[in-house]
């Protein structure tokens, strides 16, 4: 198990008049290696959830384990952990953070406004020297992470701020890639890209993964999840409704209740259903096969 | 997210309804109180700055201030009172005649050094949790509009008073947007391991800029998209246009300007009669306390 | 006079070795809810600018009702065409909603009462009247829209031009938006809508379609036609619309459908038939 959650809340500005109790008790497990989507509509707590999985954000209650520390903001809870758990767990302390951010990446929504530095190299290897990685490593890590996200050798010097929306996403995403984290947390990549932008960027976190990373993504994009994705979490109101498959989420009757925007095709196969089309629809997730039990419909 | 001197809170209490221009005077008003001189004695001064201090404090219950929020905002004190400490204290000054301490080298702390720090001090203290009152029961904007109507005098010499208060409502109503923005490019930069908190200053200094350079950016982004959302819309700084928010001035606002000229002159009266008469005003309310003198 | 807006050899380049638009010129009809795709660098949205007149044409002529697009005509034209940005927050001038909505006619000089009453009937056209006192941050990207859509309804202009308006906004957002647009043609027949998205699905239901790429008209017409174009439509990198890939996949086996049905729930319906 790589990351287990157990139980964890969290409420912003506590004890004031504007409280708001984002995570009410979310528990899952991710394994090594695994794509995993969280979604669920504006508000239900996926960006507050995986701000906890470097420790940006510390549980009011219950923790969260990531290979052997522990990210927990509860006194009584750590003091517990402390004495039951064996020496090789770690509590997460302000000391210890940087350890755990080099383990799992994380890339925020829009990461291009990130960018700071005057040349793209130098950006790129802010990352890693500031996880105390020697600065000609850093360097050779760097240039492999603009390599591996598609940016040529000619563009190393150049100014960040000159690239055009996509580039400058990728080079971000390079300067998460250079720490070579474990883990990568992506909130909504693929954001105000237009359609080609959103395909480079989705192949190229599914490259990641194809090298044994462990891939969360955040989206609102059901087609990104159907095409990508393996495991997907559904959240609602701070708490986690279900841990399912994308064929099985789409295909379910009460889809709807989830209030998630369906892939245009599993939309259009529910109107088929609502209409009273006279064959079974549940078994067809492709294209094709959907045409070929349309014609079979209209020649009977 | 709340500055030092707090936010505003939507409350519906009889200050939040009050005119801002009102709550402007009165501000000005309790200020000019505070700083009212009040005889040379003391015990007078406390006693009469403790019964200001029960007028505000009230206040700020009546306006549900969170008295949390207000002990947080006057953390940033401390540099002011170590300050005000070392000027009143170690540099003696007039009629310094009790000692406090010795110390053998020569130095003498009296005890009029100290109760001057601690009568300042208690003074700022008063201002900020004014301030509080102000910003906490009325709107940025409000506070805009106030302001400006105490300005429009100076329209007669052509003062652009309208460009004035638009540029001000423009950065008051982007304040949340950017310091959202800080806020994630801050998280973004901790997650690349940026730590603001530790290291020496040279470290400090470059995790800043880290921050400052992404928030100019967008800071840039964000008023070329303003200004040509403006322009779209008609804008003209210097044409003629109507005002969709107009201040008006209610019941509410003529008892609490009863209140602040009633207090004004409470303590007018105060000031003269223990500054220039010389009045003790403890010694003539309680006799009993005669013959014991400071 | 039944043309909306007409563009006769609009060219624009930032700087002199670059061209950003090559002699584009179109006409939209009244009425028409027109839609202007391509990839991003197209040349999309410096086509929005040049239309409010944000920038200038380096050459060409832009009409809008007629009139030439120019310094003297301006004042005339932006009460006639508004436009909607792409960053839901960056175009919310007022401090809350109500004087967002308020701004536009503050421009205009319109007396208070009057004011009051356009703010209220056109929050209550995009469903915002229960915001009015809201703040920004309080509302989401979706309901920020709908208050700019709000300024641009209550100041009674006919044109109105979507510059990407929904990109940056999640699906409820976006089916928001798209839902209004909807509901104010059916309501005022006269409001012309020009939509610039790279949202195929929305293309293929509007009126007429404009395909940019790299500074030119790559293609203009009926969604249906165009779209119907796939080699020329896959050349340049775009997809094919959903219905229209299943009513292409239907012919080959035979099965025909008709040209109007362009949503999903009517390709649904026929389909059940």
């Amino acid at each position: 198990m790589q990351i287990e959650v157990n139980n964890v809340t969290y409420t912003y500005n506590k004890k004031r008049f504007d409280e708001f109790e984002a995570l009410k008790g979310i528990s899952l497990k991710i394994d090594k290696g695994e794509f995993v989507a969280l979604v669920g509509k504006t508000g239900s707590g996926k960006s507050t959830l995986i701000q906890t999985f470097n420790g940006l954000i510390l549980p009011t209650s219950g923790y969260v384990k990531v290979d052997d520390f522990i990210v927990t903001g509860d006194k009584k809870l750590k003091r517990q952990l402390l004495k039951k758990e064996s020496k090789e767990v770690q509590i997460l302390n302000k000391k210890k953070a940087y350890l755990l951010r080099k383990k799992v990446g994380m890339v925020f929504q829009f990461p291009e406004y990130q960018l700071f530095a005057d040349t793209i190299l130098k950006d790129v290897m802010f990352g890693p020297l500031n996880f105390k990685v020697e600065e000609n490593l850093a360097k050779e890590k760097s240039i492999n992470a603009l390599k591996s996200v598609g940016i040529d050798e000619s563009y190393f010097e150049r100014n960040p701020f000159e690239l055009s929306g996509g580039e400058k996403r990728r080079v971000a995403i390079a300067g998460i890639l250079a720490s070579e984290p474990d883990i990568l947390i992506l909130d909504e990549p693929t954001a105000g890209l237009d359609p080609n932008g959103k395909k480079e960027i989705m192949n190229l976190i599914k490259d990641i993964h194809k090298e044994g990373k462990t891939i969360i993504l955040v989206t609102h994009d059901m087609d990104v999840v159907m095409d990508y994705v393996d495991k997907i979490f559904v959240l609602n109101d701070g708490k986690l409704l279900e841990e399912t498959t994308p064929n099985i989420l789409f295909n379910k009757e009460n889809i709807l209740d989830y209030s998630l925007e369906i892939p245009t095709f599993y939309k259009f196969k529910n109107l088929l259903k609502k209409y009273g089309f006279c064959k079974d629809l549940s078994k067809i997730n492709e294209f094709n096969e959907l045409i070929d039990i349309i014609c079979e419909d209209k020649n009977d | 997210m709340t500055n030092i001197f707090g936010k505003y809170t939507q409350y519906n209490t009889i200050i939040h309804k009050c005119d801002p221009r009102i709550k402007i005077l009165g501000l000005i008003l309790i200020m000019v109180i505070c700083f009212l001189p009040y005889g040379s004695n003391y015990m007078n001064q406390l006693a009469i700055l403790a019964v200001l201090g029960v007028v505000i404090v009230s206040l700020m219950i009546i306006a549900k201030i969170n008295f949390l929020d207000f002990f947080k905002s006057l953390k940033v004190m401390w540099f002011m009172v170590i300050f005000l400490l070392i000027i009143n204290v170690f540099i003696p000054y007039g009629n310094n005649e009790h000692v406090m301490i010795s110390f053998s080298n020569g130095y003498t702390l009296y005890w009029e050094g100290v109760l001057n720090t601690f009568m300042v001090v208690f003074r700022l203290i008063l201002m900020i949790a004014l301030t509080m009152i102000l910003t906490s029961t009325t709107t940025p904007m409000d506070i805009t509009y106030g302001f400006e109507w105490y300005l429009s005098p100076l329209k007669i010499f052509k003062f652009p008073t309208q460009v004035v208060a638009m540029t001000i409502s423009l950065a008051l109503r982007f304040i949340p947007t950017l310091l959202e923005q800080a806020n994630r490019i801050m998280k973004a930069q901790k997650s690349r391991g940026v730590d603001y908190n530790r290291g020496f200053l040279s470290k400090k200094i470059k995790s800043i800029t880290t921050l400052i350079v992404p928030l100019l950016v967008s800071c840039f982004s964000i008023s070329d998209d303003l200004s040509l959302a403006m322009e779209a819309r008609g804008y003209d700084p210097y044409g003629k246009r109507s005002r969709y928010r107009i201040l008006k001035f209610s019941i509410y606002d003529l008892v609490s300007i009863l209140f602040f000229i009633i207090l004004l002159g409470a303590f007018i009266y105060l000031s003269v009669i223990t500054n220039h008469y010389g009045v003790n005003i403890i010694e003539t309310l309680f006799p009993l306390t005669e013959g014991v003198t400071f | 006079m039944n043309e909306a807006l007409k563009v006769k050899n609009l060219c624009f380049n930032y700087d002199e070795n670059k061209e950003t638009l090559v002699n584009l010129s179109f006409e939209v009809k009244k009425g028409d809810y027109v839609t202007l795709i391509g990839h991003n660098g197209s040349g999309k949205s410096t086509l929005a600018k040049l239309l409010t007149y944000l920038i200038t044409p380096s050459s060409g002529e832009i009409y809008v009702n007629d009139l030439l697009l120019n310094e003297e005509n301006i004042g005339k034209i932006r009460r006639t065409l508004g436009i909607v940005f792409q960053n839901p927050d960056n175009q919310f001038i007022g401090s809350t909603v109500e004087d967002d909505i308020a701004f536009g006619l503050e421009n205009r000089n319109i007396p208070l009462n009057d004011m009051q009453k356009l703010v209220k009937e056109y929050s209550k056209k995009v469903n915002m009247e229960n915001y009015l006192k809201k703040e920004p941050s309080e509302l989401s990207g979706g309901q920020k829209q709908r208050v700019a859509i709000a300024g641009i309804l209550a100041l009674n202009l006919k044109i109105i031009i979507f510059d990407e308006a929904t990109s940056m906004l999640d699906p409820e957002g976006v089916e928001d938006i798209k839902h209004l647009i909807n509901e104010m043609r059916e309501k005022d027949p006269e409001l012309t809508f020009i939509s610039i998205t790279h949202d195929i699905e929305e293309a293929y239901l509007s009126d007429y379609c404009i395909i940019l790429n790299k500074g030119r008209i790559y293609k203009e017409g009926k969604p249906n036609e165009i779209f119907n174009e796939i080699d020329d439509i896959k050349r340049i990198g775009l997809d094919v619309p959903f219905v229209l890939k299943i009513k292409n996949a239907l012919k080959e086996k035979n099965i025909f459908i008709n040209d109007d049905i362009k949503t999903i729930e009517d390709l649904a319906k026929n389909i059940c038939k």
